[in-house]
């Protein structure tokens, strides 16, 4: 399973996988763009873009990407995020020329039509209220980043506001084309059962003639430090009452978000997890507790969330909660409950690369955020050399009250 | 064992233990999956969801080790041990890194053969069963899910959801039995996928051997769906509609079911390639989301279209499904819908058999439905020789249903002037509180 990388004339660099035993072949196309890429007035475009990718281009009329995809027994999907845009398709090997074909199709010459952009406005608009504004959790993640970020990017959600998506224009979606989608600011990803000489042909074949454009360079402002507790409390139409909250940290590529990966183990992996064991098991207050890591290109978020069983008492549950978070770095790590994070990322890891399109997606995070297609690999390494004292050190620093971002939503009429 | 492109494929019968082994030597990883043959029916009579309590209890304290012991024991090799349950089934399943097999073979011989089913950790489980169900009211889209299927299977077994009511009343004894009737040889079927060695395989097989033959047959009883049903569900700060629009099924034993695959594929499951996403979302852009699926399973099943869209749209949206159904059924697919949709059936065969546990999913599914040990290797032909005048009278004979069920979640008041254009659905029934109805 070595992994090659060539890159054409036009700076567009493509890395190629082959896997033993893969039935079929993952291309995958990431975009260096996402919400981060955005301005306010028109939050949302990156992912308004990743719909109309859809919606034809020269030689293909709408959904016929798709479609054709489909009938050549694959399938296809696209999404975005803060920093990325992905685009892939998972197809039988002998199909792998035509799905370069289609992909370059929409990547070098996108039709972008008024008449069907009109119509995929009301499409996200749709899927908005579907995740965000009929959905407690989903109005809850678009509030904790609000909170976390008051200057950055990351403060605007990645669908966008409301009030944007009413307002794009057609011409919006034409510069932020041609813009952002440039081979110097791409790479393609090959992975699974395929020739790798004839992939370079094709790859040189379909992509070589896509011109490059010098990317702007973004002035994305710095989050100011924060200095005090931020809260959000909303009540709503729910039946279980629940707190998510966030401590801004530092981004993927850093040695402060592996030891967060290690964090949010000891924490939240598994049924003997610290918050697990006390909120879920012993107390009985939540029906669901935890943390996680999101982690961007410029920063990270640490997160929590805890979701109240019926009839308990939201307050307590709450401050068991940050009490675990934030008193963490005082508590005693044993070495058998640091050998047990570890143990669970590599097993993570042995899960993610099992099969062809979630391995390419592993590499394409890696080179994606730290330069290096083979950091998931390198990171074993590192879980292996870190010691308790930098990972107490570390939460110390960044979970604390004062940093702490919280949306709690509570029933209506709660007092 | 068969050698196979996707790895060595062997089914075995050892002292009355069924099964199958799927090796792959490059794996890093092994599954233990054993499913019982039976779902929704082993809940006792008023108390659905005991089959999910049951579930959930079977890691919950065993002879030798203590619900926490065997959290600790699996999350510090990183293992998983989970369970799915659907209608007729429910599958166990052990992953875990190929290198500790022998530190989790204990576990699994602990966790099947003697799990003791502890009280305390029933109250546990039951109290976060019953938020679990509360928490189905937060969410739109599984809300409606639950009020179709809780009516349009009605009294059948398969209609036995859990309720705070049916919760409540389940005890230790309740669970125990479902143990005792579901945990023998005539009901469990056994995959074994991954790196496994020859040995290993049997030391697992060798666990079962002991197991009685069942003594309790199933009552086999057809799920049907008769009558007009249009269900509200008022949500007042919605501001788009969840809906479930359906009538009654077949069951998944049908034969020549794959012309019933091709069809609702053509129809509402093929994503971007059906009729409906082309029409609903494409065209008019009234939803995100809109597909069509047959739910077949042993006693029948259920036909469903799910979608979602805002309030002032939820209407034409409905209507729109329903003209696409109408034209589907009287004029048929075409030609080249039909070849289009071969191809992504056969050519989609290979993707979805990527992983052991992959393979290990097709065929406790094949064995679930009488479908044959052979279900894996004659997919393509199957698909191939399937006719266009098939499918067609599939869709004459399957959609041409009069009794219907619509299930809307979404806020009625900003609705009531479009609500007369369902009437044909029957006389609505609004619901403001999901329990209220139950004893």
């Amino acid at each position: 399973m070595k992994l090659e990388k060539f890159t054409l004339d036009n700076g567009l660099e493509v890395f190629l996988l082959n896997r033993r035993y893969s039935p079929g072949v993952s291309i995958q196309i990431w975009v260096k763009a996402g919400s981060r890429n955005e301005r306010p007035g028109i939050t949302g475009i990156s992912h308004m873009l990743e719909h109309m990718m859809f919606k034809g281009s020269k030689k293909y009329g709408p959904q016929e990407h798709a479609q054709i995809i489909q009938a050549n027994g694959g399938e296809l999907n696209a999404f975005t995020s803060n920093d990325r845009t992905v685009y892939f398709e998972n197809l039988p090997p002998s199909k792998l020329l035509l799905g370069l074909d289609l992909e370059s199709d929409r990547f070098l010459r996108l039709a972008l039509d008024e008449k069907e952009f009109q119509t995929e406005r009301q499409v996200v608009y749709e899927e908005r209220r579907m995740r965000t504004d009929n959905s407690p959790y989903g109005k809850a993640t678009e509030m904790l980043f609000a909170l976390t970020f008051i200057a950055h990017p990351y403060h605007w959600p990645v669908i966008g506001w409301e009030s944007d998506i009413i307002s794009w224009t057609i011409e919006d979606l034409k510069n932020y084309y041609k813009t952002f989608y440039s081979p110097s600011n791409t790479f393609i990803l090959i992975s699974g059962k395929f020739d790798k000489e004839k992939a370079k042909i094709w790859v040189e074949k379909k992509f070589g003639k896509w011109k490059r454009v010098k990317i702007p360079e973004l002035r994305i402002p710095k989050e100011p430090e924060q200095i005090g507790e931020r809260v959000t409390e909303i009540k709503m139409e729910v039946e279980l009452p629940f707190v998510f909250a966030a401590y801004r940290v530092s981004p993927y590529n850093s040695k402060e978000s592996v030891i967060f990966e290690i964090i949010e183990k000891i924490l939240s992996g598994g049924e003997s997890s610290k918050i697990y064991r006390k909120l879920v098991y012993e107390k009985q207050l939540a029906l669901s507790a935890g943390g996680g890591l999101y982690s961007f290109l410029d920063y990270g978020m640490f997160f929590t969330y805890g979701l109240l069983n019926k009839g308990k008492d939201f307050n307590s549950m709450k401050k068991l909660l940050f009490d675990e978070i934030e008193g963490f770095y005082q508590e005693k790590i044993t070495e058998e409950e640091f050998e047990k994070a570890r143990n669970q990322l590599k097993a993570d890891l042995v899960k993610a690369t099992e099969k062809n399109f979630s391995h390419a997606m592993v590499v394409g995070e890696s080179y994606f955020y730290t330069g290096d297609p083979e950091y998931y690999k390198k990171k074993k390494r590192i879980y292996e050399q870190l010691d308790i004292k930098e990972i107490k050190e570390t939460a110390e620093k960044y979970l604390k009250e004062i940093r702490r971002n919280s949306v709690i939503i509570l029933p209506k009429g709660a007092k | 064992m068969k050698e196979t492109e996707f790895g060595k494929i062997g089914f075995f019968n050892e002292n009355g233990v069924r099964g199958a082994v799927i090796r792959r030597s490059d794996s890093e990883s092994i599954n233990i999956s054993l499913m019982i043959k039976r779902g929704s029916d082993l809940n006792p009579e008023n108390k659905g969801g005991a089959v999910d309590l049951f579930a959930s209890m079977l890691s919950k304290g065993t002879k030798s080790f203590s619900a926490m012991d065997i959290a600790e024991k699996l999350d510090y090799l990183g293992a998983d041990f989970t369970y799915k349950i659907d209608k007729d089934s429910v599958i166990f399943n052990f992953w875990f890194l190929k290198e500790h097999f022998q530190k989790i073979f204990p576990l699994v011989e602990e966790i099947f053969l003697y799990p003791q089913f502890p009280e305390d950790e029933l109250e546990r489980e039951k109290l976060k069963t019953l938020s679990s169900l509360y928490q189905i009211v937060d969410s739109p889209s599984a809300l409606a899910s639950y009020i179709f299927t809780k009516n349009i299977y009605s009294d059948h077994p398969y209609g036995n959801l859990a309720t705070p009511f049916s919760i409540n009343s389940i005890t230790a004894e309740d669970i125990k039995k479902i143990y005792e009737n579901s945990f023998t040889k005539d009901l469990i079927y056994l995959v074994i996928s991954g790196n496994i060695s020859d040995k290993a395989r049997k030391q697992i097989i060798s666990l079962f051997k002991a197991l009685p033959h069942s003594s309790e047959t199933k009552k086999i009883e057809k799920a049907e769906y008769r009558g007009n049903k249009f269900i509200f569900f008022d949500k007042k700060d919605s501001t788009q509609s969840q809906i479930r629009l359906g009538f009654g099924g077949i069951s998944r034993r049908t034969e020549n079911y794959e012309a019933i695959n091709l069809m609702n594929f053509i129809l509402g499951g093929g994503g971007f390639s059906s009729r409906l996403l082309l029409k609903v979302r494409t065209e008019a852009g009234y939803t995100y989301s809109i597909s069509s699926s047959f739910e077949s399973f042993n006693d029948g099943g259920s036909f469903v279209i799910s979608s979602f869209s805002k309030n002032e749209t939820t209407a034409e949206t409905i209507k729109l499904s329903e003209k696409v159904l109408r034209e589907f059924k009287k004029n048929g697919a075409t030609e080249k819908e039909l070849k289009d949709a071969k191809a992504y059936f056969i050519g989609n065969l290979i993707l979805s058999m990527e992983t052991p546990s992959d393979i290990a999913g097709k065929l406790m599914y094949a064995e679930r439905y009488g479908l044959g040990e052979d279900f894996l290797f004659n997919s393509e032909k199957r698909y191939k020789r399937v006719s266009l005048e098939e499918v067609n009278k599939f869709s004459k004979e399957l959609l041409n249903k009069k009794d219907r069920l619509l299930v809307i979640v979404g806020n009625l008041n900003s609705m009531k002037k479009k609500i007369d254009k369902l009437k044909d659905y029957g006389k609505l029934l609004v619901i403001e509180n999901l329990f209220d109805s139950e004893k």
